[in-house]
């Protein structure tokens, strides 16, 4: 193992890379790139360590991918919509620009209805059964028209298939 | 100009001569036919409309709140009362298809 003299900068940690290397049983070299970042090179030594080294690297990648599960996990459930308008709102971004205003304008009208229920002292469980209904049945309805509109789109290509 | 759907001109029935919000629309409708019509259906369909030249639309901001006002266009004013006989002279059998 050898360190050359131009990278003195790099040279504490070079080494300190090497060592844990030797450590793990491998042996270490490198080359250095244009910009004087050094590429490492490592070949096994020992197997026995090997083996350590590598049962250890194993039990870090299983935790690590515990962790990014419980990452992903802990993510989505945070991103999950609390109210039927908030999923709305995430629905607004599949539709196109022309749509989303409309879709700003029922998220509007519902927050009014929801106003209004509130002042009627309707519970809360209410709320969320009558604000679900509208939103399925415009999502329902913004599915369809999507349909709908593929399909004219779709129909005058029919005459081109063979008979 | 394009034939409305059912639900489109019973839209239409419900709109009137005024200029209404899309809420007061869905509300009248309600009255009017008996039938809930959800903000989804009643924005295509007005969409639809307004591309064929039957109604026209405007967009205003309350204090807090986007609001869309629709109102008949003055081709769409003349045509509804024909279109009117057209469905009522379809109820009564006189139209022949």
């Amino acid at each position: 193992m050898t360190i050359s003299k131009r990278v003195t900068s790099k040279r504490l940690t070079s080494k300190y890379v090497a060592s844990l290397a030797e450590q793990s049983g491998m042996r270490l070299s490198f080359r250095l790139r244009k910009g004087g970042t050094p590429v490492y090179f490592s070949e096994r030594v020992n197997k026995k360590r090997r083996r350590v080294f590598f049962q250890f690297d194993l039990i870090r990648a299983i935790l690590a991918m515990v962790v990014v599960f419980q990452k992903i996990q802990h993510t989505l459930l945070l991103s999950l919509p609390k109210s039927p308008i908030d999923l709305l709102r995430a629905f607004r971004w599949l539709l196109p620009k022309e749509q989303r205003k409309e879709i700003d304008l029922i998220i509007s009208d519902l927050k009014m209805d929801k106003a209004d229920m509130m002042r009627q002292k309707r519970s809360k469980k209410f709320i969320f059964f009558v604000l679900s209904w509208h939103v399925a049945r415009t999502l329902s309805a913004y599915v369809w028209d999507g349909v709908a509109g593929i399909v004219k789109k779709v129909t005058p290509f029919v005459k081109y298939l063979p008979k | 100009m394009k034939m409305p759907s059912p639900t489109e001109f019973d839209l239409l029935s419900a709109l009137g001569m005024r200029e209404v919000s899309g809420r007061d629309l869905a509300k009248r409708y309600e009255k009017e036919t008996g039938k809930a019509i959800s903000y989804g259906t009643l924005y295509t369909a007005m969409r639809r409309l307004k591309d064929g030249g039957w109604v026209t639309a405007r967009d205003d901001e309350d204090a807090d709140r986007r609001v869309r006002y629709f109102k008949l266009s003055g081709t769409g004013a003349s045509a509804l009362p024909k279109l009117i006989k057209l469905q009522s002279d379809f109820a009564l059998g006189e139209v022949v298809v």
